[in-house]
């Protein structure tokens, strides 16, 4: 209540001093001031600061009112604001920016207008920007033990900017930050150029223009959403958020979710009112329908098919004994499969092709609950009730004499309708029948795990990922109390490790379940802003909305995390379209195999290693631009393709382009050869920091390399277990050789398996804080892959991956080294690998060659 | 979607609520403080004049507001203590409340000046976690707490509660927090009690069955309850539900181990020299004292030896306690609880004594054998049990029991005794779980901080500590004093008498809750235990009984390469 009466008080000041300034003087004696009779006079004012803020730097209302840390952290956060709005995007994409207002002193109320932009005769129409007043709420407890963040004033609820005023909440205090959200979607036949306009901010009337820029790239994101999701949105708290709980209401937040590229479990959101078989099939005809439009939506990557659980005795085949646990109840899903299918065949749609089924409400989270035969035994209830289903169809068409020719398509569909399992594939050794594994990103822990994953999607299944009140940083996290780059970052790791899906497990929580995590006291109205303190684990894990209603809106009021989560899902989506249209298109033109892959890991590189993400919002940006080079060259129709760093410390690679282009690299103009449509250039370099500069773009990756560590004998020793404790082992023999007749040098050694260790000296200095990779070049020679876990080590241990060493030469890197904590570390003075070998190995050889850094 | 960390917040508010001094009313009637039977005569949680009863108190500089949790102790000591300390301070104004459990401290902390205006709280469980969070506990402040680096090095009656602290547990106090952007150590908080946890014989049915004098080693514990079965007698009775055996486990493991055992299993290192690493930390749970620890519960709680009152099940903590109160033979002889017990039973009821029962010092585990100079196996304690002869483990035993004797100076050195057998005799026989796990602090945000700090320094006083004992019928706040010569002593029950002497000497085991695995981490040494209860999964009288391989496969296979690795990565040790 004390912020509503502090807002009406500053809504009445604002309306005196509008009232005082009108009333002095004639508008258009005021200096400078170019405006029409009906804006206000225009005094460009000193006391206001105005920053740029990329839209995931979550910048707080203010540093300065406690601790040193929190002190600290407002000076870090200050080095990564800009004076410049300049935006560089592609056509359908959505962009933003945060403008922070800044005044020296208290200001009533503030405005912010934006121009039409132009480049010669294109306009981006003002009309266009969406401008959102950033709401503060108090976070009085940060969650994660490893952040940086400190408790403060969060912004998170994006009220439109108009909503702002009309409330009187657009008020400032001297020396606070109030943030503008501004968020451009370009059209998808917006011209490319550079467009030029302002963002006027009116602080009580005085005019402070911030010029801005936009940079339409010449490439448009493809409508289509691939990357699939499930954000639950249980109905019942419709009725706490917006006071509704009705179709219409869970439709408006479908909606935008939607326009965050992101999808609800269930299309249609209310749940069936009593357990007559009527009332199922009725609810599944619903769900038909909306499934049948969103079929033909390229903007909806999938939608979940429902299911119920029950209660059950059920033998546990480890113990003999019968228990009462939850199932699937198959009778309800059959109602609902059955119901899917005679609509689907009515209507010749195939409504299985983007389904999924959650299972979260039978399965959840089975090492934590117990019961782990469930798994299996739910799943195989599951692929069974499909084959029946699958039966169904061949009989209900043959009944109705169906022709449709998509028909057998559609049982594969129904047979592959995909479930999803919040468990972890190396959870007690993994599940034998789960389609969908939907992990928390901290289970994609090692190199050797998302090869795993791989390696379940090649055996016919797939795997998403999840986040929940875990993990805390520095795992990515869509809390309020983390910044919001590894928000948005994650979906650069669902691209690179082929997750094909991401799922939150609720989307409107509005309890207040903190300090007791009950989840029995909901919150109504606007105590949903007061109260983000929600849970005992963690800072805005279940809701991403705020009531709209209070507000005088029609649908709840987005928050500032699903913007970020939109731009990674967008940068998700370029990649695709990279990966996926236009390199194969290139690959055809050119007659060649195109791959991207050796480019793009050094653009992740700088971004992340395995899942913990330490990088900043001005580390992303750069890597965005990187894939924006990428984009507008191969709409240009040149590759980058066999991007290798090598042992030598150099970096070849292959530049395709059309006869006639102009390729740099590192300074030198690159001569080309025919090839196919076109032109391939050569890249050879020695050094592993590469700049590329092609049509007025660049793209610089990598660093410097360096060859550390030489190969010599003298640095290895090995570790066996004894009695559990490790324990030195001299009888192994390592020696520097020619490898099998290549010319090339390595240090051969023999191992059993009973090897636990290799530890292989570094030297002082090898490997610091200003190290950003290490690369492994090796030959492994054994009966089958073997894994290992690499350390650094000095004072104290770090782990930096676990890998498999595959048969043959392998590349192991290790990306960002300087996130280590170089002070526990001290001098690293050794490299251990830790082995784990299958009991088909006995032993194996290794020839070392080299080990070089980056930095 | 409920989630790991539900379910490990909920064991550790189990665990806490145990290790923390259970009281009769705590665990069992949540927010409950009139106890099972009705009001108690003794005032448990009366605090009379100080008695905010929920109401504001005013936030001035001299009025001191203490939340206090029971804990078994009653708060009688805290009225006297407060009131001779107005009688000495008459510008300071004392009012408190009674906490409510059910609420974590730590959230009453983070809640702020605005929600909590309590100047000190005095707890049960510690307050590490809250330091180790620092600034981001709350908004504005480096700490949630204030320092009490002044309570701890004033002098008080010619000396520092620095000094008349045991260096296991002052040690254990001084956190490592940054202030102001410089990495410091400071206390944090005080602990006010002494007691521990442990095993309580009724000495009437311990002569009835013929025994005299405690058991001496588990061996000799297990002959005991042999004897008084044979006499009718079950030799043990408790709440399942509530377990306090696991008391024990602690003192069992460090005397096999070695305080540096316990370091080591929560630095995630296999030996003292060892790496933790995501494979090798796993290994932490072959540790064999763990092993040997979790054997002597395997034989004790044998359901086939029928040595536990069949209804322990059904028990609720009150009831259990007050049937072994009975003293009768139909019950139990030895109830694991802790020595707030004669305090509580005063509180609880009029109608109980405290009769014969008395505190046991631990029995000395008798896997100990296999580290001494006497032992001829090539295997250890349990592996050489399996085949050896009854009388062949007897008689090493008899030679651990002439050890133990010896350390408690009722007996003269064996002459085949080594001086590193009394070494490890001594050391291992002095290991007790006395609790480290209590804490008085002050939020940095009270506005009687001054006036806390005060109080506290008083309660270090002889005369506090007088209070404190006759307020709790004969408990003492942890540091040094000499009680023999208090004019209380002679009036203490027979019960406290065998408490003081048994903690003379004690070296506190710091447990779990000093290590970042455990606190940041989640280590849990008895993981492989169902629902973390050792009575439970030994005592089971069904097919789920766990035996201790058992107990450590669990657990092993429970913390796979991947988790362990992410544990030691979460405690900053990888």
């Amino acid at each position: 209540m004390r912020k509503w009466l502090k807002s009406l008080l500053a809504g009445a000041m604002a309306v005196g001093m509008i009232i005082s300034t009108a009333c002095v003087g004639n508008k258009g004696d005021q200096p400078g001031n170019s405006s029409t009779p009906d804006t206000p006079p225009v005094i460009k004012s000193e006391a206001v600061e105005l920053k740029v803020a990329y839209t995931e730097d979550k910048i707080l209302q203010n540093y300065y009112d406690g601790t040193t840390a929190k002190a600290n952290l407002g000076d870090k956060f200050e080095t990564y604001l800009m004076e410049d709005f300049h935006i560089e995007t592609f056509r359908n994409e959505y962009e933003s920016r945060t403008i922070i207002i800044r005044p020296e002193s208290d200001v009533a109320s503030y405005d912010v207008v934006a121009s039409d932009f132009t480049c010669g005769e294109y306009v981006i129409p003002a009309s266009l920007f969406d401008l959102r007043h950033q709401y503060y709420h108090e976070v009085t407890k940060v969650m994660s033990d490893e952040t940086e963040m400190q408790p403060g004033m969060y912004p998170d609820a994006m009220l439109p900017l108009s909503v702002a005023k009309e409330y009187e909440l657009n008020s400032i205090k001297g020396g606070d930050n109030q943030g503008v959200l501004v968020t451009i979607e370009i059209p998808s036949n917006q011209p490319a150029g550079i467009y030029k306009g302002t963002f006027n901010v009116l602080t009580d009337g005085r005019s402070n223009k911030l010029n801005a820029t936009i940079e339409v790239l010449d490439y448009t994101l493809p409508e289509k959403v691939t990357a699939k999701s499930c954000m639950p949105v249980s109905s019942k708290y419709l009725g706490y958020l917006e006071m509704e709980e009705t179709q219409e209401m869970y439709q408006k937040v479908s909606d935008i979710l939607n326009d965050f590229r992101l999808a609800t479990e269930w299309l249609y959101g209310l749940y069936p009112e009593s357990n007559k078989e009527s009332v199922f099939r009725e609810l599944a005809y619903l769900d038909a329908e909306l499934m049948h439009e969103a079929t033909l939506d390229p903007t909806v990557a999938s939608y979940g098919m429902r299911t119920n659980g029950r209660y059950q005795n059920v033998v546990d085949p480890a113990t003999g004994k019968v228990v009462n646990v939850a199932v699937l109840n198959t009778d309800t899903f059959r109602y609902y499969t059955e119901t899917y299918v005679k609509y689907a065949i009515d209507h010749e749609v195939d409504i299985f092709k983007k389904a999924y089924v959650y299972m979260g409400s039978i399965i959840d989270e089975p090492e934590a609950w117990g019961n782990l035969f469930r798994v299996d035994y739910v799943c195989n209830q599951f692929n069974n009730a499909l084959i029946e289903t699958a039966e169904y169809a061949r009989s209900y068409a043959e009944s109705v004499g169906s022709t449709w020719d998509g028909f057998e398509d559609f049982i594969n569909s129904i047979l592959n309708l995909e479930h999803v399992v919040t468990t972890y594939i190396d959870s007690h050794g993994g599940f034998e029948l789960i389609d969908a594994y939907c992990t928390e990103p901290q289970y994609f822990h090692s190199s050797a795990v998302i090869d795993d994953y791989r390696q379940h999607r090649e055996d016919g299944g797939n795997y998403w990922v999840y986040t929940c009140c875990n993990p805390n940083t520095p795992y990515p996290t869509i809390h309020i109390d983390d910044n919001g780059v590894s928000g948005r970052v994650m979906w650069w790791q669902m691209r690179e490790y082929d997750i094909s899906g991401y799922l939150g497990w609720e989307t409107i929580g509005t309890w207040d379940g903190y300090p007791d995590y009950s989840h029995s006291k909901p919150l109504h109205g606007i105590d949903q802003y007061y109260d983000v303190m929600r849970n005992n684990t963690d800072v805005g894990d279940a809701y991403y909305f705020y009531p709209g209603k209070i507000f005088g809106l029609d649908a709840p009021v987005p928050c500032l995390r699903l913007w970020y989560m939109r731009d990674g899902s967008e940068d998700y989506e370029a990649i695709t379209d990279l990966d996926e249209r236009l390199y194969p298109a290139l690959s055809e033109a050119y007659g060649k195999t195109l791959d991207s892959s050796g480019l793009l890991n050094e653009v992740y590189a700088e971004l992340y290693s395995i899942v913990k993400v330490y990088s900043n919002s001005h580390e992303l940006a750069y890597a965005k631009e990187a894939i924006n080079s990428l984009l507008v060259w191969a709409e240009d129709g040149i590759a980058i393709s066999d991007y290798k760093v090598n042992s030598n410390g150099g970096v070849t690679a292959k530049v395709y382009a059309p006869e006639g282009s102009q390729i740099k690299v590192n300074g030198k103009l690159l001569s080309g050869t025919a090839c196919g449509n076109g032109m391939v250039y050569e890249v050879n370099e020695n050094t592993a920091k590469v700049t590329f500069e092609i049509n007025g773009r660049t793209l610089t990756v990598g660093a410097e390399s360096t060859s550390i560590a030489e190969i010599d004998p003298s640095r290895v020793g090995f570790e066996v277990e004894v009695n559990g404790n490790l324990e030195s082992y001299d009888k192994v023999t390592v020696t520097k050789q020619e490898y099998k007749n290549t010319g090339v040098q390595t240090l051969n050694m023999t191992l059993t398996s009973e090897i636990k260790t290799m530890l292989y000296a570094i030297d002082k200095n090898d490997l610091n804080a200003n190290t950003k990779s290490i690369i492994f070049y090796m030959y492994y020679d054994g009966a089958e892959k073997i894994k290992a876990t690499i350390n650094v080590y000095g004072k104290n241990m770090r782990m930096l991956d676990t890998v498999y060493i595959n048969p043959g030469y392998n590349v192991i890197r290790v990306d960002r080294l300087n996130d280590l904590a170089w002070s526990k570390i001290g001098n690293a003075n050794c490299i251990i690998f830790e082995f784990n070998i299958p009991e088909s190995v006995s032993s194996y050889t290794l020839d070392i060659e080299k080990i070089i850094k980056l930095s | 979607m409920k989630t790991l960390k539900r379910f490990s917040i909920k064991l550790l508010a189990l665990l806490l609520c145990i290790i923390s001094s259970l009281s009769l009313f705590a665990c069992t009637n949540k927010g409950d403080n009139t106890g099972g039977g009705g009001k108690p005569a003794g005032g448990g949680n009366d605090l009379g004049n100080l008695d905010l009863k929920g109401d504001s108190a005013s936030n001035d500089a001299n009025t001191l507001e203490i939340q206090i949790y029971n804990a078994g102790y009653g708060v009688k000591w805290l009225v006297d203590c407060a009131t001779e300390f107005m009688a000495q301070n008459p510008d300071i104004k004392i009012v408190a409340d009674n906490l409510d459990e059910s609420v974590a401290v730590g959230n009453l902390l983070a809640a702020g000046p605005k929600n909590t205006t309590a100047d000190l709280f005095i707890i049960g469980g510690d307050v590490n976690g809250l330091v180790a969070k620092g600034s981001q506990v709350l908004s504005g402040y480096d700490c949630i707490l204030e320092s009490l680096d002044e309570v701890y090095t004033a002098e008080v009656e010619g000396s520092t509660l620095i000094q008349k602290l045991d260096e296991s547990i002052s040690s254990a106090y001084l956190r490592e927090v940054t202030l102001n952007g410089n990495l410091e150590e400071h206390y944090f908080a005080v602990p006010w009690t002494s007691g521990f946890g442990g095993i309580f014989y009724s000495q009437t049915l311990f002569t009835q069955a013929g025994l005299t004098g405690e058991p001496r080693t588990t061996d000799e514990l297990q002959e005991y309850c042999v004897a008084l079965k044979s006499n009718g007698t079950y030799p043990f009775i408790y709440s399942a539900t509530d377990d306090y055996f696991q008391y024990c486990s602690w003192t069992w493991w460090a005397q096999y181990e070695g305080q540096e055992g316990l370091d080591n299993f929560y630095a995630g290192k296999t030996s003292a020299t060892a790496r933790p690493s995501a494979s090798q930390s796993r290994n932490i749970f072959n540790q064999e004292g763990l092993r040997e620890m979790f054997k002597v519960y395997e034989e004790l709680l044998d359901p086939s030896k029928d040595w536990v009152y069949p209804y322990v099940e059904s028990l609720a903590y009150t009831e259990a306690q007050a049937y072994y109160l009975l003293e009768q033979g139909a019950y139990g002889a030895m109830m694991p609880n802790g020595t707030w017990l004669e305090n509580e039973m005063i509180n609880s009821s009029a109608n109980q004594s405290i009769g014969s029962i008395l505190p046991m010092k631990t029995p000395v585990i008798s896997a100990l054998s296999d580290k001494m100079s006497y032992w001829a196996e090539d295997k250890n304690f349990t592996e050489a049990s399996k085949t050896m002869s009854k009388a062949t483990r007897q008689a090493y035993d008899a030679k651990l029991r002439a050890l133990v004797d010896y350390a408690d100076g009722v007996a003269s050195r064996p002459a085949w005794a080594t001086d590193a057998d009394v070494a490890l005799i001594v050391k291992s026989r002095a290991y007790e779980q006395a609790g480290v796990g209590s804490a008085m602090c002050i939020p940095i945000y009270a506005t009687a901080k001054d006036a806390a700090k005060k109080f506290l320094k008083f309660l270090t006083t002889n005369k506090a500590m007088e209070l404190y004992l006759a307020g709790t019928n004969g408990s003492a706040f942890p540091w040094s004093f000499d009680i023999k010569n208090w004019s209380g002593y002679n009036s203490l029950s027979a019960f406290a008498k065998r408490k003081f002497e048994i903690m003379e000497n004690i070296v506190t085991i710091k447990t779990e809750s000093a290590f970042p695995t455990y606190y940041i981490g989640g280590l849990r040494y008895d993981t492989g235990l169902k629902n973390s209860n050792f009575v439970i999964t030994f005592g089971a009288r069904n097919s789920e009984r766990y035996n201790a391989d058992q107990v450590i496969t669990n657990a092993f296979n429970y913390y796979t390469e991947q988790r362990m690795g992410q544990l030691l990565q979460n405690s900053g040790l990888l």
